[in-house]
């Protein structure tokens, strides 16, 4: 074992936060022993918080979003424009649109992206519901929000391929440069879309 | 490979791994140094100063600096994004299937300039859109040529002597053709038969290596495609000694699309 110095249960907690995403044995072990020097009642805090993540979280029957009650909020908010479905990649993609506040339609969570490298394809995804939605609904447009990057793309492409002979109108969000960048260390696929895409001042 | 820290070189992305909480890990296929995973840091910002050049595909100019586990990406510079692909989502499965084929036979810090030079003409091929299933046959036959697995099929692969032109056996235990005497003797349970048409395709690729096919030769080959692209498949697996991820995708779409 790499760490022989912890106590079992001292090495069973690096081991547990290793498997997080971003969290290697350094910080793992870093963690732990802040946990350990942590009061009680906060380490207690934070271990029910996980437990509750775990039992009471569940995804939204209609749109895979992460929710408490099943169907989530956001479906149940008949204010909401109910004509328009977003489609995005990850619960977290639902959460940056919303703290937008210029988006009033539904949302469908599709939980990842068409990764053909890693043997990630479309029947991975939550593509059949949607389709499925679709008949159901009265949608008129879909805004297809995945990442504009070549796995997000293809995996817009290949959803519009299937949605396209039913009608209903297709859009994705407009590319261009980020707030904030620099002109100069703009791509060439970036730069000329943002061209492609100008608007009168 | 240069001993200097930092080194300069063309190179194709071949794929991407998110790690952390904005960098991404971005494997190259490079003209000078072969394949390399180097971390991108601040590439998922919005605003990062590498932008879309480190896109799936990209033919770029990149600057890397030795790290202790992982090299660094320090710059990157896009010399052809290949628009036209991007915008087809076959071309784009298809693009993905050579991405991981170079993947798969290039080998970690050891350059092989042919290797990177039929990457990128194969990239530029499926580009321009037209007889892009010939295209990839080729990509995969110059691909076991340059990666030393290229099989025999104008002689025997045992004997040596040469083949009549009719249906003949494939053994990949054997690395070639056996003729029919030598079938029974190093004939193994993994060999299969080669159509006449097949073989025919095969050879002709044999014979075009170090040319230059245009897309003349490209149109005038469809007898055999389908099986030449199916043996090619199956013999790659022997050697890759696992399926292709990327298979099962880019036929999916090429089903839809026929």
């Amino acid at each position: 074992m790499e760490y022989s110095s912890g106590a079992p249960p001292v090495q069973r907690l690096i081991e547990e936060f290793s498997r997080l995403p971003g969290v290697g044995p350094k910080s793992a072990q870093r963690l732990t022993y802040h946990l350990i020097r942590m009061p009680e009642e906060q380490a207690e805090n934070l271990a029910s918080a996980i437990l509750s993540v775990k039992t009471r979280i569940t995804l939204c029957s209609k749109c895979f979003h992460i929710t408490e009650s099943d169907p989530c909020n956001i479906c149940l908010d008949s204010t909401r424009d109910q004509s328009k479905i977003c489609v995005v990649e990850q619960p977290l993609d639902v959460m940056a649109l919303e703290k937008t506040s210029t988006y009033d339609g539904l949302y469908h969570v599709l939980h990842g992206v068409i990764s053909p490298i890693n043997g990630i394809g479309p029947d991975d995804l939550k593509v059949k519901p949607l389709l499925q939605r679709l008949m159901d609904s009265e949608v008129t447009e879909i805004i297809m929000a995945t990442n504009p990057n070549l796995e997000g793309e293809a995996t817009s492409m290949f959803i519009h391929r299937l949605i396209e002979p039913s009608g209903i109108k297709i859009t994705r969000p407009a590319r261009g440069l980020p707030v904030g960048g620099d002109l100069e260390y703009a791509d060439e696929a970036t730069l000329g879309r943002a061209i492609e895409g100008r608007q009168n001042f | 490979m240069t001993s200097n820290r930092v080194y300069r070189t063309k190179a194709v992305v071949l794929k991407q791994m998110p790690i952390g909480e904005t960098n991404r890990i971005i494997t190259f296929y490079t003209r000078s140094v072969g394949k390399v995973a180097a971390v991108a840091r601040g590439v998922r910002r919005p605003g990062s100063k590498f932008g879309g050049s480190l896109e799936i595909l990209n033919h770029v100019q990149t600057s890397i600096s030795r790290g202790r586990s992982l090299d660094n990406v320090n710059e990157c510079v896009v010399i052809d994004s290949f628009k036209n692909l991007r915008e087809d989502l076959t071309a784009i499965a298809e693009g993905i299937y050579i991405a991981e084929l170079v993947d798969t036979f290039g080998e970690d810090k050891s350059p092989n300039t042919r290797l990177f030079d039929i990457l990128l003409e194969t990239l530029s091929n499926l580009d321009n859109l037209d007889h892009r299933e010939f295209w990839i046959l080729w990509f995969e036959f110059r691909l076991l040529h340059v990666s030393g697995f290229l099989p025999e099929f104008v002689n025997c692969v045992e004997c040596r002597n040469s083949l009549n032109r009719s249906d003949h056996i494939f053994d990949p235990v054997a690395g070639g053709i056996l003729c029919p005497s030598c079938v029974d003797i190093h004939g193994t349970e993994q060999s299969w038969i080669v159509s006449v048409y097949a073989l025919s395709l095969l050879r002709f690729f044999q014979r075009s290596l170090g040319v230059a096919l245009g897309s003349r030769e490209a149109s005038s080959y469809p007898d055999g495609l389908t099986e030449v692209k199916s043996f090619l498949r199956t013999y790659m697996r022997y050697i890759a000694e696992r399926d292709l991820k990327s298979t099962g995708f880019l036929d999916l779409v090429r089903f839809k699309e026929s």
